[in-house]
């Protein structure tokens, strides 16, 4: 029994070896393009629009207001990337009621790669909206001494990112598969929506806590009532 | 080992490549959507306001004019109703003179009618005594009514006054001394020689005495000259009835009126 669906290996070529996570992952990525492009291939701002347009439109309506009252800030620029995040854990885990399916977010591989991007993405974002010089001066707040610790704080909330979304998703399939071991009937099922329920649980939380670091990075502190004008003139735009 | 360097290399570009995907077929084009969507309802809510605006002020412009022309009418209602009035008093003026003047015009006729109704009466009296008169003479005292008017007219011409000759004389004209006897009917030759020796002995013999035949008298003999008569006829008895009538004709009519007013009401 595998912990992680990196050992499956489907494909081995020349070193490059294409394991069920990555197969997975396409799976899941063909499914949200096609979706994507179904939905998007006629959009309309009339009074009637299609099935697929509305339940997109609700659910990136949802993620501009959340990420909206987290940052503080218009939410669109942050939006493709938070918005891949959350549809991609969140697709993976709806997935898991297929019978055969490994989640990609099973695999401490995937998540370590999302947090590593979050990682990456959090100065991208702060760098482009403060400058580099106000970016980086937090880390030598509130004195010079807490920049080893500032440091090590980006790092370890990293890792704990990648750990936690694996852990609870590993877990939840892993549950399930002992439970099929140890009582065949009835109580995987119980077990598997508790496991679709934590997997959009989990993804909610890491991409909250995503925009929370990129709110963190991006907000600037020294001028509030400024925020508020920009926000103002933007809800007037 | 749990973590697979390659797969994490892999799964971060395709990580990428999903956040390319889906920025560039979904997020993007829906946002746009979504902001032009927002964009269109309120400019028809800002339409909508308007126009509601607009709506109202053309409500108020509406509910004024009708005011206005409810006004109107009430002052154009007024202005009839006076006019009409107007109108109603001066044709019920007109209709009352022209009633009066009808009225007028109706009592004239009637009294016409009286007067020449009266005057025939007293023409055919006139006739009537005269027949029964002559009638009751020659029955009774074989005497004609002729002789007795003249004798009668002989004995008033003798019985007249000084004073009454005299002024019968003055009246005679100067130049021209004429006097006639009219009589409505023809004299004998002796009546006519006794009736001109005595008005030859009243007022002397310079006159020329004229006799003539005038049947207006109906039944009876006078001596007029220019200004002044002397008569004796029966129309003398006859005034005094016609007076009588014509009072009696006059309680008859309005009675009659009287009558007719009480009908009408």
């Amino acid at each position: 029994m595998e912990i992680s669906p990196d050992a499956i290996i489907i494909f081995k070529w020349n070193g490059i070896h294409l394991n069920a996570t990555i197969i997975f992952t396409w799976v899941v990525m063909a499914i949200l393009f096609f979706i994507s492009w179904m939905a998007t291939k006629n959009l309309t701002i009339g009074p009637k629009i299609s099935r697929w347009q509305n339940f997109l439109e609700v659910i990136i309506g949802y993620i501009r207001q959340q990420v909206k009252e987290i940052t503080q800030q218009n939410p669109d620029p942050f939006i493709p990337f938070l918005g891949s995040l959350f549809m991609f854990i969140s697709l993976s885990g709806l997935l898991t009621i297929i019978p055969g399916f490994q989640p990609p977010t099973g695999s401490l591989s995937t998540t370590s790669a999302l947090a590593i991007c979050v990682f990456f993405a959090i100065p991208i974002f702060g760098i482009a909206k403060k400058g580099a010089r106000a970016y980086f001066k937090h880390y030598l707040e509130p004195s010079i001494f807490m920049a080893p610790f500032n440091i090590i704080g980006d790092f370890s909330r990293t890792l704990a990112l990648a750990v936690r979304l694996f852990g609870n998703v590993m877990s939840g399939t892993l549950i399930v598969a002992v439970l099929l071991i140890i009582t065949p009937l009835f109580v995987p099922i119980v077990m598997q929506i508790l496991g679709l329920l934590i997997g959009q649980i989990q993804a909610y939380i890491f991409t909250v806590l995503a925009t929370v670091y990129i709110a963190s990075a991006t907000r600037v502190e020294s001028k509030p009532e400024q925020i508020n004008q920009e926000e103002g003139s933007k809800e007037d735009e | 080992m749990l973590i697979d360097s390659f797969t994490v290399i892999a799964q971060i570009i395709n990580f990428l490549i999903l956040i390319y995907l889906l920025k560039r077929f979904l997020f993007n084009r829906i946002i746009k959507i979504m902001d032009d969507r927002e964009m269109q309802i309120t400019d028809q809510m800002k339409d909508a306001e308007t126009a509601k605006e607009e709506a109202q002020k053309e409500l108020e412009e509406q509910r004024r004019i009708r005011e206005e022309l409810q006004e109107k009418w009430n002052e154009m209602l007024a202005q009839a109703k006076k006019d009409a009035r107007k109108k109603r008093d001066e044709l019920v003026k007109d209709a009352r003179s022209k009633i009066d003047e009808e009225q007028k015009n109706w009592k004239e006729a009637i009294l016409k009618q009286q007067t020449a109704f009266l005057r025939d009466l007293r023409h055919l009296s006139c006739e009537q005594v005269c027949q029964i008169s002559r009638k009751v003479l020659s029955d009774l005292a074989g005497e004609k009514l002729e002789n007795q008017l003249i004798e009668n007219f002989l004995v008033q011409l003798g019985k007249l006054s000084k004073k009454e000759k005299d002024d019968f004389v003055r009246f005679i004209g100067k130049d021209e001394q004429k006097l006639w006897v009219n009589s409505s009917f023809r004299l004998t030759k002796e009546k006519e020689s006794e009736i001109r020796k005595t008005l030859e002995d009243v007022i002397g013999d310079k006159v020329e005495i004229n006799f003539k035949v005038s049947p207006d008298l109906i039944c009876g003999i006078e001596t007029r000259t220019e200004g002044k008569k002397i008569s004796w006829n029966i129309e003398n008895y006859l005034d005094g009835l016609e007076e009588q009538l014509k009072k009696a004709f006059t309680e008859i009519s309005f009675q009659e009126l009287d009558v007719e007013k009480k009908k009408t009401e």
